[in-house]
């Protein structure tokens, strides 16, 4: 009984292996000019695993000997997860055709990655939580290394692969320290294992090996060297996969880790915390700066959201205030969304811009788009805009409350280096849309991809940028209950 | 009603979105209409019109004299027009040489090729007649129906304690603005339609408009502050893009890039003042925040006071950070009119008069408010005396007229602030857009040296901009006498005897300048080239007409608002508003000699053979002697103006007209500390990214490949380092957290 009971609650877990399988198996048997219907399928098999999270929404059970649960929280990661998939299914299709990267890998591994961020959604014990960890960025390397003919794709992948590894082994190290301390490796029964007021040097490991692993994964300053090289080298709708993907994951590996097993000891890990978040936001920026390729801003940008994100954790951990510590995972949760939709969107412009296979993203490729696509400029205008953080856009609202999160946790100072780092990011993103507009386009413009599954992704994440940023109420009611399973 | 109150602002932002996604399509404009494409062949095509004077005479005859020209004229009705335009904006260097290809092509186009056609301007200027007419019917329902509106739209945010509805509040105050913007929002864009024409970035401009009208009545109408604050950014942001219009002129996107930086400095006061705001009193709405001020202690009412202030004197360019609104002329002059004038720099005098239940709180607010608008009245006077670009003066002439809203507000003389708000948005709207047709007229020329005896060309817009004037001077019966002279009455019966004093000054310097310009313009002997005086012509109807219309209120506002004087009809239309701040301190601040003796009711009535009468008296006296000595300065004996320099004793007098001219060099200091000063740090944090960080980064991989050499098989190049680096970091996490854990 216990057991069909467990099935049923890990639903949208076996849809989405079962979908993998069937993409394995069509791949096989279709033609290469039919390849193109495996996106469809997909997409149509993402949202049957959708269908299924709103099954075991509000089910807030634990399964599997408290190796795995179904709480609110993971059931938001996930249905996050499920959105990012689908629009990162929806964009790549067109740029990897071109290039003929094979379709059915792409859409197989990819789904593996949304796999492995289900079950890190999940964890509730450390093992589950590095399986999960394991299955989510074992295919991200492959994804950035799959285009096998191109040399920075190669470079990307292996870089992105030995750092990884190298992380993904810290993490684990940090993970068995604090099982020798605990005795256990189940997230609550560590949470309440009285660590608290028990500072030993062996926990003192445990604390900085998991800490620097998992802000690996999050790309944070200073363990960000893998991004740029690995962000430049991916197939661009894959960058934009990776750039929210695998940052979602790890997200919620940093909740499980820090907000939940490692809960009772904030006030120790935030200092370091604290130091990480202020250097992620500000050398991303800085850097960001002076790059003029965008897919290589980008890539930088999206380090110093990962700090954006980091100050809602920090001021999780600086409050004593239920309610503002709340406040603070919602503030996360929110802006991994809404991050996650307008920035794999605007990786899929740059990526709409290199049709010609020899454009890297320049600056220079969006010249004039105002005049030859006033739709898709439009477009990338809303998404600079909100990746800016201006109204009425999602991004406006995700910063806007991870501000409001901060100050009410007395991180005041914080939030000021936010709004000052906001304001110098302006200044990049801003400078897109002045290309788009304002400048006259080259001699030979760069091609522009027009394959429908990307214009519909297009249009559907700026309707999800401009419908979040008008209408945040009822996602942020989802956010708040979501936040509530873990308190 | 409620519907109407929602589709005002709507309207403009379906025009905006129109005009972005059809307007490119609408419009068309060769992007290399003409083969003699002499602008871009010029070197000096983009010489800087400032100083380029010297070589005035010179350059004309190169710019001027397009090959074929009678012939071109000959070929197209709109060619005369048209080539104006060319020079007016395009060919002396205005617009940078490859944008000005639209311009005036009519007179350019290559035999054969498609003639250009304007029809983006068409749905979004419909659209925002339609919100005027909505505008004015809801004006009309407050006003005389004495209603006041709330509409909530939904709840936009809403996530634990904080919830912000998007709602909008229509008092008389929002009405007044309403009827400003609005009205003057519509002319404006009517008359772009003829100052625009011709030039490429046509459907861009009209989109830019419409996006600004949204913003800006987001701002008046928005119930909470952080609606405010939404379309005070807004604003803030479609200023930037409309300032550097011509963005490929060095001195306009510098202009724009000022204007956005000089803004962030009270922005960023204003938006913590919300911050304050919200933390203190756990909400943003106007009404409830309002009602719970007066529990805060009076520090903190006065930190979040003057942290809203400080947004205020940003966008309404007060003194310290004025210096943004003269350079934010290098825009198209309709966006001077519109929002460097008429609306968008009201909107700090509208966040204090809307926040006035949160200055009376703080007298020490309130002082500062005052001081700033006494100081930067007389100090933005004393700048324009000088000027000799015709914007430039009334640039300066707008922060001055806003600094005295400020000083009435400041003084607790609400209503004389609103009141004047009113009448110098529509004066200095007709002047700005007088001065434009001025500019396209005189063939491009900005500098009032170069112009003379342009009424015998220009009737209308010497008419027009006659009435402005005398607005501006505060000539009996024109509207800015009557909101003048109520700032000034106020002052005075509050017993604020030496800001008075200031004030009547700060008039009598107005009356000049201002008439300093209408006789260095359109009397006298023309002083420009001759090759430009032939081609002067009135301009288009569709840019003359708002100018008519606009000077109807010029004339009437002050008579139907302001009589009798300090008790006019809108006294009474805005008494809800500002009734709890007059009831509570009846104005009196401490410092004034009436403190503690005046009370509510007991306050002065007008009496016109009485003191009232006197102080009017006054006023036009004063204002009279200003034009007077402009009239005899540079009409009778022109040279006495340089004489009277000369005269003052001691030798002040070119030190003083220097310091005036070069705007007492706040710019050049602001450009040594900050600009240059901020150039100098980045410069330092390059060095210290350069050499330390990469230093430390690459001796780190030094390091390990040194180390490393005898043991290395396999070679991976840089992923070594990270590597490194990471290990590294582990190792600092480690120690940090070892010693700041304990």
């Amino acid at each position: 009984m216990n057991y069909i009971n467990d099935l049923v609650t890990i639903l949208p877990e076996i849809l989405l292996a079962v979908l993998i399988l069937v993409i394995i198996t069509v791949d096989l048997f279709i033609s290469r000019a039919n390849k193109w219907l495996l996106t469809p399928l997909t997409v149509g098999g993402l949202i049957v695993v959708a269908a299924a999270l709103v099954v075991v929404w509000d089910t807030n059970e634990s399964v599997y000997a408290g190796m795995y649960v179904v709480d609110d929280l993971s059931v938001f990661f996930k249905a996050a997860t499920i959105v990012i998939g689908i629009i990162s299914v929806l964009f790549a299709p067109a740029y990897l055709v071109v290039r003929r990267i094979p379709l059915g890998e792409f859409h197989m591994i990819l789904l593996s990655a949304l796999l492995g961020m289900f079950v890190l959604a999940s964890s509730s014990d450390l093992i589950t939580l590095f399986l999960g960890l394991e299955l989510m960025t074992m295919p991200s390397y492959l994804l950035t290394g799959l285009h096998k003919t191109d040399r920075y794709s190669n470079e990307g992948g292996l870089k992105y692969f030995l750092l990884g590894s190298f992380a993904s082994a810290i993490v684990l190290f940090g993970i068995s320290w604090l099982y020798g301390l605990t005795g256990t490796t189940n997230i609550s029964e560590i949470a309440a294992s009285g660590l608290e007021g028990r500072m030993s040097g062996a926990l003192l490991v445990a604390l900085g090996f998991l800490i620097v692993g998992s802000t690996f994964k999050i790309a944070a300053v200073p363990f960000h060297y893998w991004t740029p090289d690995a962000y430049q080298g991916a197939p661009t709708p894959i960058t934009g996969f990776l750039s929210v993907g695998p940052k979602l994951g790890a997200f919620a590996l940093l909740v499980r880790v820090f907000a939940e097993a490692l809960a009772p000891l904030r006030a120790d890990w935030l200092g370091i915390f604290l130091v990480l978040t202020v250097l992620t936001m500000t050398i991303g920026n800085v850097v960001a700066l002076t790059q003029v390729n965008v897919k290589r801003m980008l890539a930088y940008s999206s380090i110093a959201h990962t700090g954006y994100i980091m100050v809602g954790l920090a001021a999780f951990a600086n409050t004593d205030d239920q309610a503002v510590a709340a406040q603070g995972i919602e503030s996360v949760l929110f802006y991994v969304l809404g991050y996650a939709i307008m920035n794999i969107a605007a990786f899929a412009v740059v990526g709409m811009l290199q049709r010609d296979t020899r454009r890297f993203g320049g600056l220079n490729s969006f010249a004039g788009l105002g005049s030859r696509s006033p739709a898709r400029a439009a477009a990338m205008g809303v998404l600079m805009l909100s990746l800016t953080g201006i109204p009425p856009t999602v991004g406006f609202f995700a910063k806007l409350y991870v501000l409001l999160a901060a100050v009410d946790a007395g991180l005041a100072w914080l939030a000021v280096i936010l709004v000052l780092n906001a304001a110098m990011a302006a200044f990049y993103y801003l400078r897109v849309v002045v290309y788009m507009y304002m400048r006259d386009p080259e001699d030979e413009p760069a091609p522009i991809d027009t394959s429908p599954f990307g214009t519909v992704a297009l249009a559907l994440s700026v309707a999800g940028v401009v419908i979040l940023g008008l209408f945040p109420g009822a996602v942020l009611s989802l956010i708040e209950v979501s936040a509530a399973s873990l308190f | 009603m409620d519907l109407l109150i929602a589709l005002i602002p709507a309207l403009p932002l379906v025009g905006f979105l129109f005009a972005v996604l059809v307007g490119a399509r609408l419009d068309r404009v060769p992007l290399h209409g003409h083969g003699d494409d002499h602008h871009a062949d010029e070197p000096h095509a983009d010489a800087d019109h400032g100083d380029g004077h010297d070589a005035h005479d010179v350059d004309d005859s190169a710019f001027r004299s397009v090959p074929s020209e009678e012939e071109q004229r000959a070929t197209s009705p709109h060619a005369g027009h048209a080539d104006d335009l060319a020079n007016a904006e395009g060919a002396d260097g205005v617009i940078p040489a490859d944008m000005s290809d639209g311009l005036g092509q009519a007179g350019h186009v290559a035999p054969g090729a498609e003639r250009p056609r304007y029809r983006s301007w068409i749905v979004p200027t419909a659209l925002v007649g339609l919100m005027w007419a909505f505008s004015m019917v809801v004006f009309a329902n407050v006003i005389f129906g004495h209603n006041e509106y709330e509409v909530t739209i939904y709840e936009w945010i809403a996530s634990g304690d904080f919830r912000i509805e998007i709602s909008f509040l229509v008092d008389a105050l929002t009405a007044m603005l309403l009827l400003v913007v609005s009205t003057v929002g519509f002319l404006v864009h009517i008359y772009s339609i003829g100052y625009m024409d011709g030039d490429r970035g046509f459907w861009r401009f009209f989109a830019y408009l419409n996006l600004f009208m949204f913003s800006m009545l987001l701002l008046i109408l928005g119930d909470n502050f952080l609606m405010l604050y939404v379309g005070w950014e807004a604003v803030g942001f479609c200023s930037y893009a409309l300032i550097g219009f011509w963005y490929k002129k060095p001195s306009a996107a510098g202009a724009a890039k000022k204007a956005f930086i000089v803004n962030r400095v009270g922005d960023l006061g204003f938006g913590l003042g919300i911050m304050m705001i919200w933390v203190n009193l756990g909400t943003l709405q106007f009404g409830e925040v309002f009602e719970r001020i007066g529990t805060l202690d009076e520090g903190t009412i006065t930190i979040i006071a003057l942290l809203l202030f400080a947004g205020a004197v940003g966008k309404s360019a007060q003194f310290p950070l004025h210096v943004w609104l003269p350079d934010a002329m290098e825009g198209p002059t309709p966006v001077s009119a519109l929002i460097h004038a008429a609306t968008m720099v009201n909107a700090g005098v509208y966040l204090v008069a809307r926040a006035n239940p949160i200055f009376i709180e703080s007298p020490a607010a309130m002082w500062t408010v005052a001081i700033i608008g006494v100081f930067t009245a007389i100090f933005a006077a004393a700048i324009a005396l000088t000027q000799n670009d015709i914007k430039k003066v009334l640039a300066y002439s707008t922060v001055s007229q806003l600094a005295y809203m400020f000083f009435a507000l400041g003084i607790g003389a609400w209503v004389a602030a609103i009141f004047h708000l009113v009448s110098h948005g529509f004066f200095k709207g007709l002047l700005f857009m007088g001065s434009g047709s001025v500019i396209h007229g005189a063939g491009g020329e900005q500098d009032m040296r170069y112009m003379g005896n342009l009424r015998a060309k220009m009737r209308w817009t010497y008419v027009t901009m006659v009435i402005g004037s005398l607005a501006l001077a505060g000539i009996p019966i024109f509207s800015g006498f009557f909101s003048k002279d109520e700032i000034l009455a106020e002052a005075f019966n509050r017993g604020y005897l030496l800001f008075y004093a200031v004030g009547t000054v700060v008039a009598f310097m107005t009356a000049f300048y201002t008439f300093r310009m209408i006789f260095m313009t359109f009397w006298g002997e023309w002083r420009g080239p001759k090759a430009v005086w032939d081609h002067i012509h009135e301009s288009a109807p569709t840019m003359v007409a708002p100018l008519a219309i606009l000077a109807v209120p010029t004339v009437l506002a002050g008579l139907v608002l302001g009589i009798p004087p300090e008790e006019g009809v809108i006294h009474t239309w805005l008494e809800d508003v500002f009734h709890e701040a007059e009831e509570a301190h009846a104005g009196v601040l401490p410092g004034s000699y009436l403190d503690g003796y005046i009370q509510k009711g007991e306050a002065h009535h007008f009496e016109i053979f009485g003191l009232g009468g006197l102080l009017l008296l006054v006023g036009a006296a004063v204002a009279t002697a200003g034009v007077l000595l402009a009239y005899r300065w540079y009409v009778q004996r022109p040279g006495s103006a340089e004489r009277f320099v000369d005269r003052i004793p001691l030798g002040f007098g070119p030190g003083m007209y220097e310091a005036s001219v070069n705007k007492y060099y706040v710019d050049d200091i602001y450009q040594l500390v900050w600009a240059r000063g901020g150039v100098l740090l980045s410069n330092a944090l390059w060095w210290f990214d350069a050499k330390v960080i990469d230093g430390t980064v690459n001796g780190a991989g030094w390091l390990a490949s040194t180390v490393g050499a005898g043991l290395r098989k396999v070679q991976t190049g840089r992923v070594e380092n990270y590597g490194l680096g990471i290990a590294a970091g582990l190792v600092l996490v480690l120690l940090v957290l070892a010693t700041v854990v304990r």
